[in-house]
């Protein structure tokens, strides 16, 4: 199968479409959870253990309509869930139509066949893409800037913040955005590398 | 016109603005119990009274149409067989298929799945 690449930019933007369309006010947390089973319709089917003995934490059926997530996952973690459901749509956004072209209906042996022939780069290519999508819905850009400039106001001069003060940093934003302090701390990380550097700069080791 | 036990229990779910998380948390049903049902993996209650308290948290009363309309669904629901839902499952299976070791992925991973999907 065939993923054809997409610019990190034209992710974003089509993110931007998808708020625009579902969530056009981006109150947050942005509600992933009710616009997935409300407004695409789609179904959420916790499996217990899938992550300890399937080894994935979530995945879209590949009837693109079921999101499996691991049940312990979305039962304790729901910002990581909601993570996790917001990469699943992407999928549905962005893929949907590339699968449909490549399956029909198969026996498991076709599935086992189809998932081994999917070259690393492909996959990588749709979970890379899926990734990008569902973290710029949950971080609408206008309110990742605004609030990541308020938090570090709140905290004084940068100049004075050591990579110690990352936990105040990243704790109020992970909660407003409804998102692991992980997944925040990556965003972040990405999104404003000098202030990144700014804190180490300021930590003596 | 939903068509199906899980598509009518669904449907109200979502008329009443509650996500499956939500739903669940008020009316105190397991959320594996509630999404198996809908997505049609385990048939509904047989006996009434489990059906009633069903019916109870979805706000439906014993004397009203919607009851009527559960009822009969949870019937043909009820006769479904279990080949019907072995072919539903096989829709849920995934798209794309990773585990996180990056091994390649057997026969034996996908069964383990369906059974992890069926609940077994």
């Amino acid at each position: 199968m065939q993923v054809p690449y997409v610019s990190n930019e034209s992710l974003f933007n089509i993110a931007e479409k998808f708020l625009d369309e579902y969530h056009n006010s981006r109150i947050l947390p942005v509600p992933i959870e009710e616009i997935a089973e409300s407004k695409l319709g789609l179904m959420i089917l916790p499996i217990s253990k899938l992550e300890s003995l399937c080894d994935i934490s979530g995945t879209i059926g590949k009837d693109f309509n079921t999101i499996l997530i691991d049940e312990e996952t979305y039962k304790n973690q729901e910002n990581r869930a909601r993570f996790t459901i917001a990469h699943e749509v992407g999928h549905v956004i962005l893929h949907k139509q590339l699968f449909e072209k490549e399956n029909g209906k198969y026996s498991i042996e076709d599935f086992v066949r189809f998932q081994n022939g999917l070259s690393s780069n492909a996959y990588k290519r749709l979970e890379i893409q899926a990734f990008r999508f569902g973290e710029s819905i949950l971080f609408p850009k206008d309110k990742i800037d605004e609030i990541f400039t308020s938090t570090l106001e709140r905290l004084g001069d940068i100049n004075s913040l050591a990579i110690t003060d990352l936990e105040k940093i990243i704790s109020p934003i992970s909660s407003k955005f409804g998102v692991s302090g992980r997944a925040t701390y990556n965003k972040l990380k990405r999104d404003y590398p000098s202030v990144f550097e700014s804190l180490m700069s300021n930590t003596p080791f | 016109m939903p068509k199906s036990f899980g598509q009518f229990i669904r449907k109200i779910r979502l008329d009443k603005k509650l996500t499956l998380r939500q739903f669940c948390k008020e009316s105190n049903y397991d959320i594996g119990y509630i999404s198996r049902l809908e997505n049609e993996i385990i048939s509904p209650p047989v006996e009434e009274k489990k059906l009633e308290k069903l019916a109870k948290s979805y706000n439906i009363s014993k004397k009203s149409e919607n009851w009527k309309k559960l009822k009969n669904l949870s019937d043909i629901s009820k006769r479904k067989i279990p080949e019907e839902i072995d072919t539903k499952v096989l829709n849920y299976l995934p798209a794309f298929f990773r585990k996180a070791s990056k091994k390649e992925v057997t026969k034996k991973d996908i069964e383990k799945l369906v059974k992890l999907i069926k609940g077994e």
